[in-house]
C-alpha cells in the first residue's frame, strides 16, 4: 500500500484543467493551427480522385495539370502547418510538464518528513523519475500523436461524408468493432500493466539490491542466491512482457477486422453508387482511398490507449503529492496576497528582486506558477526588511540578491520572511503565515515551522536571556502508546555544547529530531532561538557540480568562501586534488567521494550555512575509526562558535563538551559536565568506565 | 560487435520466424491498396456484382494473412528480445558477482542495473526490430514487382524516386535530429536531479536548504523546458518537411500516373493502386532509417555492457589465492604465489611501507585448531571451486591449500614488495581473538585485502544489508543457530520486519549489529572483522565485545578497531604504525604506549 496519496481522476482532470488554464491561448492556437493542416492534407484524396474522373473522362493530359498543382500545395501547407501546430503543442505539453514536476518536487521537499519516513522515499524517487517520464513521453509522442490522429480521423469522415453521406454510413460500421474492441483491450491492458510495472520495479529493486551489496555477496559466497533472485525477478517481468504482447497483438488483429469490414463497406458503397450513377469513379475512390488512409491514424488513436492509461495512472500519482496541499494552501495564499497589498510599498523591493533574481524571471516564464511565486516573493521581501527583529546575522544573509540560476540565492530572505511575520502573530499564526510563503510552495512551508521558532524567540529573547534551545516537558510517541520521549527537560544556552550520551533507543535521534523541527513533539513545547541545522551520519551527496553541492548550504557564497569552509573541515586538499576541483561532477553519476567525504561536505555546508544552532546525530559515525577522528575534527571546527547538540557514541566527543545530558527510556537521567558525571558515578560513569578506565587504571 | 552477434544468434530462431511473418504482413499491407485498385477497375468501372464478391473475398483472404501474420510475428520477435534481454542480464549479474570482483568499483550500483535493465533492453530490441527490418525488405521488392508490373516507367519512377526523397528528408532531419538528441538528453536531467534531490531529502531537510533546492531544480527544470521545447521545434519542423516531401512526391506520381492513364498505357485502377503504392513505399523505407538509429544505440549500449563483461578483476587478493598452510607449531605461510603482484611496486597509498603478510617457518602466524568440533566444520556452504579448501583435523595440520593447481605450482616468490624492509608478521592461533589497530586506512586496506586472500572471512565495514528481514540477512549465510549470533551482535530486540531502501529503516548503529551478527552467523574458521561498532553506543559495544568473545571463542577472530570496548576483551592487541607493529600485548598492558594512547583514547 502506498502511504503517499494519489489523487482521485477527479482531482486529477481538475488539476490538469488548473495547469492548462494559463494556456488557454496556447491551445486555442496549437488547435486551430493543426485543424488547418489536417484540412491541407485531406485535399489530397479528392484531388487524386479528380485526377481519376479526368483521366475516365480522357480530358487529355493537360487536364490533370491544376490537381496535381494543387496536390503540390497541399502537400506543402499541411507541411508547414504540421511543423507550426506541433510545435505549439508541445510547447504547450512541456510547459505544463515542467509546471507539475517543478510543484511536484516543491511539494514533495515539503512534504513533512516522517510521512516520507514511513511512505520509504522510493515511492517518492519512483514518481518523479518514473511516473515523469511515463508523463513526458506521453507529451512529447502521444500527445501530438493523438491530436493529429483524432483530426484527422474527424475531418476525414467529414470528408467521407461531403462526399456521399453513405460513404461515412458505410464507414461506421467499423466504429462497433473498435468501440468494443478498446473496452475489451482496456479491462485487460490496465491491470495487466500495473502488474508489469511492479515486476519491472522488484527486477530493478533486486539488481540494485544484489549490486549494491555485490562485495558482500562474495564475502559471505551468497552468489547463487542471488544469482537465482535476479534470475526469477527478470523471468518475471519477461514472461509479463510476454502476456502483454499477446494481449496487444490481439488488440491490432480485432481492428484488422474492423478494417476489412469498414473497407469493403465502403468499395461496395461505391460500387452501387456508382451502378446507380449517384457518384463518378473518381469520388468512389476518394472515398476507398479516404478510407485506407484512416488505417493508420485510427491504429495510432486506438493504440494510445496504452500510452495514455499509463500517462493517467502516473498523472495521479504526481497530483496526489504535488496537488496535495491545497485544501489548505489556496485560502494562506490568499492570506499572503493580503500581505502584499498590505506592503504594496515594498514593491520597488519586489522589482530589484525581479532584476537579481535568476529565479524569479524563471518563474515569470514559467506561467502559471508564477502567480503564486510572485505572491510568495512579495511576502519574503516584507520579512526581509523586518529581519531586524531576527538575529543579525539572519538577516545579512537575508534579502534577495542574485545568484540566479545556479545560486538560487533566495533562501535566507526567506527564512527570514517567514519568521518574523510568525513572530509577530504568534505561535499558530506563524505556522499558518509561513506556509503561505506561498510562491516557494511546499519547500517554504516546510519552513514555516523554523520561521515560528525563530520569531518567537526574537520577541522573547530578553526574557530567557541568552538561551538558545528550550525543551520542556517534551513527550514524543512515534505509535500510539509508544512513547520514546517521557518529559524531557533541556537547554542548551548560546554557545554551549551539549553532548547526549545514552544506549541505542533511549531516545537521542527523536530529541535531536524534535529540536531540529523534523518531528513536533506530541506533548510539551520546543522552542528553539535560531535556525537549527541537523546533520545526521546519512550523507548524499547532490548531483552535480561540488561547488553547487556546498551552496546548497549558503546560495549566494562565494568561491573564496567555498573554500574556507572545506579548509575548515580538512576537505580542501582532496577537492583540490579533483580532477576539476570545486567545479568536478559529484554524486550520481559523477565523481564517487567516499563517506568520509561526503560528510566532510555535510559539515562544510553547516559552516556556510553558518546556523547558531548545529545538531550532529552520530555524524561521524559511518567513517572507520581512522576517519572517524578526522570528522571529529571536522564536526569541531563546523561547529566552533555555534550553540551544539551532539548525539555521541564516541565518548571522547562527549568528554570535551561543556555539558553531558544523559538519556535512559526516554528521560533525562545525568546531566553536568563530564567530571561531575564522573565522579557522580551513575549512568555516565559506568558508560566511562567501559569505554576508558580499565586503560587509565592498568 | 560481437555481443550484438551473439544477441542475435542466440534467438536466431525467434528472429527468423518473425522475419518470415512480417515479410507477409508487409507483403499483404502492400496488396491492400493494389486490392482497391482492382476492385475500382474491374468491378465498380465495369459494374461486376460476382466479381466485386470474388474481390472482396480475396481481400478478405488478405487482411486474414496479414493479421495473423504480424500476431505471430510481433510475439516471436518480443520473445527473441525479452529472452536476449533476459540473458544480457544473468551474464551482467555473473560478472559482477564473480569471485574475483571488479566491475562495482567503477560504477554506482544505479549505473550497473541501468545497464542490466535499459542496455541489455536496447540490445534485446534489435531483436524485435531486425525482423521489421527484414520485413521492409520483401515489402520493398513486392512493391516493386507490383509497380514495374504495372507500368515500367511509372515503376521505376517511384522506385527511383524514393530513396532519393528520403535521402534528402535524412539530409534535412540530421542536424535537426542530432540536436534533439542532446537536447532530449538534458530533459531527461530534469527529472534525473528531482530524483536526486528526494534521495537526498533527509539531507536537505536536515539542512533547511529545501528553499534553496527549489529554487534551483525550478532552474534546472526552465533550462530542460528550454532546451526540450527547442528539440521539439526542430522535430515539428522535421516531420513537417518530411509530410510535405512526401505530398510532392505523391503529386508527382500522380501526375506521371495520371498522363499514362490519359494515354491508355496504364487503366484508371492501375493509376489508384500506383499512388496507394508510393504512399505504402514510404513506409518500408523510413523502416530502414529507424532501424539504422536503433542499430547505433543498440551498439552503444553493447560496447557499455561488453566494457562491464570484460572488466579484470579489481581484488588483486583473488587473484594471488595465496598458499595458507599450517602445522601446529609450525608456520603458516601467507605468502603470495603470484609473481606479478608480488613484484608490483606498491600502490600510491602504501609509497615506503608495503605490508607484507608473511610467515617463515619458525616465525609463525599459526592458526592452530585444537578444538575438534572447529577443526571439522565443514567450509561455507556455498564455497567454490576458487575458495581454498580448509581441512583440519586435531592434532593434525591445518591446510589451506587452493584446489587450483596452476595457482597452486606457482612459484612462492620472495614478496619484492617487502624489501623496502619492512615485513609484517601477523600471527594468531586458533580460537584467539586479536585486536589490530593500524591509524592508517591504506594499510587496514591492505591487511583486509591479504586476509580475504588468506580465505578469511572479512566482514566488510560498510555492510551492505539486503532488503529482507533481519533474520533473513543474519541466516542467508549462516551455519550456527542465527539467534546465537543475533543475541551475541546485540540485535536479538530489533524489530523484525522488512528492511526497505537497504536498511536504512534501522539506525547506523542497528544495521551494524544485524551486519556483525550475520558475520558471527558464518561462523567462519577465521573471521575478521574492520569497525564493527563504530555507531553503536559504548554501553552496547561493550555488551557486544562480550558476546564477540564468548561466541567466537573456539575460532580465530581479528578485529581492527579504535574501539577500547572491543580492544579490552582481545586476548592480545597488534598496533600498526607504518606497515610496522609497533606494540603488542593485552589493551591494558598498552595502555601506557604513547602511540596506542593516541590512536585508541585520544
Amino acid at each position: 500500500m502506498s502511504l503517499l496519496p494519489i489523487a482521485t481522476p477527479a482531482r486529477t482532470r481538475s488539476a490538469v484543467h488548473r495547469l492548462l488554464r494559463p494556456h488557454r491561448t496556447l491551445a486555442a492556437l496549437a488547435f486551430a493551427v493543426l485543424l488547418a493542416s489536417t484540412t491541407a492534407g485531406l485535399a489530397t484524396a479528392p484531388l487524386l480522385g479528380r485526377i481519376v474522373d479526368l483521366v475516365a473522362a480522357n480530358r487529355g493530359a493537360g487536364a490533370i495539370t491544376v490537381p496535381v498543382v494543387l496536390l503540390v500545395l497541399a502537400a506543402v501547407g499541411q507541411g508547414v502547418l504540421l511543423g507550426v501546430g506541433s510545435g505549439l503543442v508541445a510547447q504547450l505539453g512541456e510547459r505544463m510538464l515542467a509546471r507539475l514536476r517543478e510543484r511536484f518536487v516543491e511539494r514533495a521537499l515539503g512534504l513533512p518528513l516522517d510521512q516520507v519516513e514511513r511512505a520509504g522515499s522510493g515511492d517518492l524517487i519512483s514518481r518523479v523519475s518514473d511516473d515523469v517520464t511515463v508523463i513526458a513521453e506521453a507529451v512529447r509522442n502521444a500527445l501530438p500523436a493523438l491530436a493529429r490522429s483524432a483530426l484527422t480521423i474527424a475531418l476525414t469522415l467529414a470528408g467521407m461524408a461531403v462526399l456521399d453521406w453513405r460513404f461515412l454510413a458505410a464507414a461506421l460500421l467499423a466504429v462497433p468493432i473498435q468501440l468494443h474492441t478498446v473496452r475489451w483491450y482496456a479491462r485487460r491492458a490496465g491491470p495487466l500493466y500495473a502488474r508489469q510495472r511492479v515486476a519491472v520495479g522488484a527486477q530493478r529493486h533486486q539488481l540494485l539490491d544484489t549490486f549494491g551489496g555485490a562485495a558482500t555477496v562474495r564475502a559471505f559466497r551468497l552468489t547463487d542466491v542471488h544469482s537465482g533472485r535476479i534470475r526469477d525477478a527478470s523471468q518475471a517481468a519477461v514472461d509479463l512482457a510476454l502476456t502483454a504482447a499477446r494481449l496487444w497483438t490481439r488488440f491490432f488483429g480485432r481492428l484488422n477486422f474492423a478494417e476489412l469490414i469498414g473497407l469493403a463497406a465502403v468499395l461496395t458503397t461505391g460500387f452501387l453508387l456508382v451502378r446507380g450513377g449517384e457518384v463518378s469513379l473518381g469520388t468512389a475512390t476518394a472515398a476507398a482511398l479516404y478510407f485506407h488512409g484512416l488505417f493508420n491514424p485510427i491504429n495510432v488513436a486506438l493504440a494510445l490507449v496504452d500510452d495514455a492509461q499509463a500517462a493517467t495512472a502516473s498523472l495521479a500519482r504526481l497530483v496526489g503529492v504535488a496537488g496535495e496541499p491545497d485544501e489548505g494552501h489556496l485560502d494562506t495564499g490568499d492570506r499572503s496576497k493580503g500581505h502584499l497589498h498590505e506592503g504594496g510599498r515594498d514593491e520597488g523591493h519586489l522589482h530589484e528582486g525581479d532584476r537579481d533574481e535568476g529565479g524569479l524571471r524563471m518563474g515569470g516564464q514559467s506561467g502559471g506558477g508564477f502567480y503564486e511565486g510572485r505572491r510568495g516573493w512579495g511576502h519574503l521581501d516584507e520579512g526581509g526588511r523586518g529581519g531586524g527583529h531576527l538575529h543579525e546575522g539572519e538577516r545579512g544573509e537575508g534579502g534577495f540578491g542574485g545568484g540566479g540560476c545556479s545560486g538560487g540565492g533566495l533562501r535566507e530572505g526567506d527564512w527570514g520572511g517567514g519568521g518574523l511575520h510568525e513572530g509577530e502573530r504568534g505561535e499558530g499564526g506563524l505556522r499558518m503565515g509561513g506556509r503561505s510563503g506561498g510562491g516557494f510552495g511546499g519547500g517554504g512551508r516546510g519552513e514555516g515551522g523554523f520561521g515560528w521558532g525563530e520569531g518567537g524567540f526574537g520577541g522573547g529573547d530578553g526574557g530567557e536571556g541568552g538561551l538558545h534551545v528550550v525543551v520542556r516537558g517534551v513527550h514524543h510517541a512515534y505509535r500510539l502508546g509508544k512513547e520514546v520521549l517521557q518529559g524531557v527537560d533541556l537547554e542548551i544556552h548560546s554557545g554551549e555544547r551539549v553532548a547526549l550520551v545514552g544506549v541505542s533507543g533511549a531516545g537521542k535521534s527523536t530529541l535531536a529530531k524534535l529540536i531540529a523541527g523534523v518531528h513536533r513533539p506530541t506533548r510539551g513545547s520546543v522552542r528553539v532561538g535560531g535556525r537549527v541545522v541537523l546533520v545526521t551520519q546519512e550523507v548524499h551527496v547532490f548531483a552535480g557540480p561540488l561547488a553547487d553541492d556546498l551552496r546548497l548550504g549558503r546560495a549566494k557564497a562565494t568561491d573564496a568562501q567555498l573554500g574556507d569552509a572545506l579548509g575548515r573541515v580538512g576537505a580542501l586538499a582532496w577537492v583540490g586534488a579533483l580532477p576539476e576541483g570545486m567545479a568536478t561532477i559529484v554524486g550520481e553519476g559523477g565523481h564517487r567521494l567516499t563517506a568520509a567525504q561526503a560528510q566532510q561536505l555535510a559539515l562544510a555546508r553547516v559552516i556556510l550555512a553558518d546556523p547558531p544552532i548545529v545538531i550532529l546525530d552520530e555524524a561521524t559515525a559511518e567513517a572507520g575509526s581512522a576517519g572517524a577522528r578526522l570528522l571529529e575534527k571536522a564536526a569541531g571546527a563546523a561547529l566552533a562558535g555555534r550553540s551544539a547538540l551532539i548525539v555521541a557514541h564516541r565518548l571522547t566527543q562527549a568528554a570535551s563538551a561543556d555539558r553531558v545530558v544523559v538519556l535512559d527510556g526516554g528521560r533525562v537521567v545525568e546531566s553536568g559536565t563530564h567530571e561531575e558525571l564522573v565522579a557522580a558515578g551513575g549512568h555516565y560513569a559506568v558508560l566511562w568506565d567501559a569505554w576508558s578506565s580499565k586503560v587509565i587504571q592498568h | 560487435m560481437a555481443l550484438l552477434r551473439r544477441a542475435i544468434a542466440g534467438q536466431h530462431r525467434h528472429v527468423a520466424a518473425a522475419a518470415a511473418l512480417h515479410a507477409l504482413h508487409q507483403a499483404g499491407e502492400a496488396l491492400v491498396p493494389v486490392l482497391i485498385g482492382v476492385v475500382i477497375d474491374r468491378a465498380v468501372a465495369a459494374d461486376g456484382s460476382g466479381v466485386l464478391a470474388a474481390w472482396l473475398g480475396v481481400l478478405a483472404a488478405v487482411f486474414a494473412v496479414l493479421s495473423y501474420s504480424f500476431r505471430f510475428g510481433a510475439r516471436a520477435g518480443e520473445r527473441a528480445a525479452e529472452q536476449s534481454a533476459h540473458e544480457l542480464r544473468l551474464a551482467l549479474t555473473r560478472r559482477v558477482l564473480d569471485p574475483r570482483g571488479g566491475p562495482e568499483s567503477g560504477h554506482l550500483p544505479g549505473e550497473l542495473a541501468s545497464l542490466a535493465t535499459a542496455d541489455a533492453q536496447q540490445v534485446g530490441a534489435l531483436n524485435r526490430s531486425l525482423p521489421y527490418g527484414i520485413a521492409a525488405l520483401t515489402g520493398l521488392l513486392v512493391t516493386a514487382i507490383a509497380l514495374l508490373r504495372i507500368s515500367i516507367p511509372l515503376g521505376l519512377a517511384v522506385l527511383l524516386g524514393a530513396p532519393p526523397l528520403l535521402w534528402l528528408a535524412h539530409l534535412l532531419g540530421r542536424p535537426m535530429e542530432r540536436r534533439s538528441g542532446a537536447e532530449r538528453e538534458r530533459a531527461a536531467h530534469a527529472s534525473g536531479i528531482a530524483a536526486d534531490l528526494i534521495a537526498g531529502l533527509r539531507v536537505l531537510k536536515g539542512l533547511r536548504a529545501e528553499p534553496a533546492a527549489v529554487t534551483r531544480y525550478r532552474c534546472t527544470s526552465q533550462e530542460s523546458l528550454a532546451a526540450t521545447i527547442r528539440a521539439a521545434r526542430a522535430q515539428a519542423w522535421h516531420d513537417g518537411g518530411m509530410l510535405a516531401l512526401n505530398g510532392i512526391f505523391l503529386a508527382i506520381v500522380a501526375l506521371i500516373g495520371g498522363r499514362l492513364a490519359t494515354s491508355g498505357t496504364i487503366t484508371v485502377g492501375e493509376l489508384v493502386a500506383a499512388v496507394g503504392l508510393a504512399q505504402f513505399l514510404l513506409g518500408p523505407l523510413t523502416m530502414f532509417a529507424s532501424l539504422n538509429a536503433e542499430l547505433a544505440q543498440a551498439r552503444a549500449s553493447a560496447r557499455r555492457i561488453t566494457a562491464v563483461l570484460a572488466t579484470p578483476p579489481a581484488a588483486p587478493t583473488a587473484s594471488r589465492t595465496p598458499d595458507l598452510r599450517t602445522t601446529p607449531g609450525e608456520p603458516l605461510d601467507v605468502v603470495t604465489p603470484d609473481p606479478a603482484t608480488a613484484a608490483a611496486p606498491p600502490a600510491a597509498s602504501d609509497v615506503g611501507r608495503a605490508l607484507d603478510l608473511r610467515a617463515t617457518p619458525g616465525e609463525p602466524l599459526d592458526v592452530v585448531t585444537p578444538d575438534p568440533a572447529t577443526a571439522a566444520a565443514p567450509p561455507a556452504a556455498s564455497d567454490v571451486g576458487r575458495t581454498p579448501d580448509l581441512r583440519a583435523t586435531p592434532g593434525e595440520p591445518l591446510d589451506v591449500v587452493t584446489p587450483d593447481p596452476a595457482t597452486a605450482a606457482a612459484p612462492a616468490a620472495p614478496a619484492a614488495a617487502s624489501d623496502v624492509g619492512r615485513a609484517l608478521d601477523l600471527r594468531a592461533t586458533a580460537g584467539e581473538l586479536l585486536g589490530v589497530v593500524t591509524p592508517d586506512p591504506a594499510t587496514a586496506a591492505e591487511l583486509l585485502d591479504h586476509l580475504a586472500g588468506a580465505g578469511a572471512l572479512v566482514a566488510p565495514h560498510d555492510a551492505h544489508l539486503f532488503e529482507s528481514t533481519v533474520l533473513d540477512n543474519v541466516a542467508s549465510a549462516a551455519t550456527l543457530d542465527p539467534r546465537r549470533a543475533l543475541a551475541a551482535a546485540r540485535a536479538d530486540a530489533l524489530p523484525d520486519g522488512d528492511l526497505t531502501e537497504r536498511g536504512r529503516s534501522l539506525s547506523g548503529g542497528q544495521r551494524q549489529r544485524v551486519a556483525l551478527a550475520r558475520a558471527l552467523a558464518a561462523d567462519p574458521p577465521v573471521l575478521v572483522l574492520h569497525d564493527p561498532t563504530t555507531a553503536v553506543d559504548a554501553v552496547t559495544e561493550a555488551a557486544i565485545a562480550t558476546g564477540i568473545r564468548d561466541l567466537r571463542r573456539a575460532r580465530t577472530t581479528i578485529i581492527l578497531t579504535t574501539s577500547p570496548a572491543l580492544l579490552a576483551v582481545a586476548d592480545r592487541v597488534v598496533l600498526i604504525e607504518d606497515g610496522a607493529i609497533t606494540a603488542e600485548g593485552t589493551h591494558a598492558e598498552l595502555a601506557g604506549h604513547a602511540g596506542y594512547r593516541k590512536a585508541v583514547l585520544a
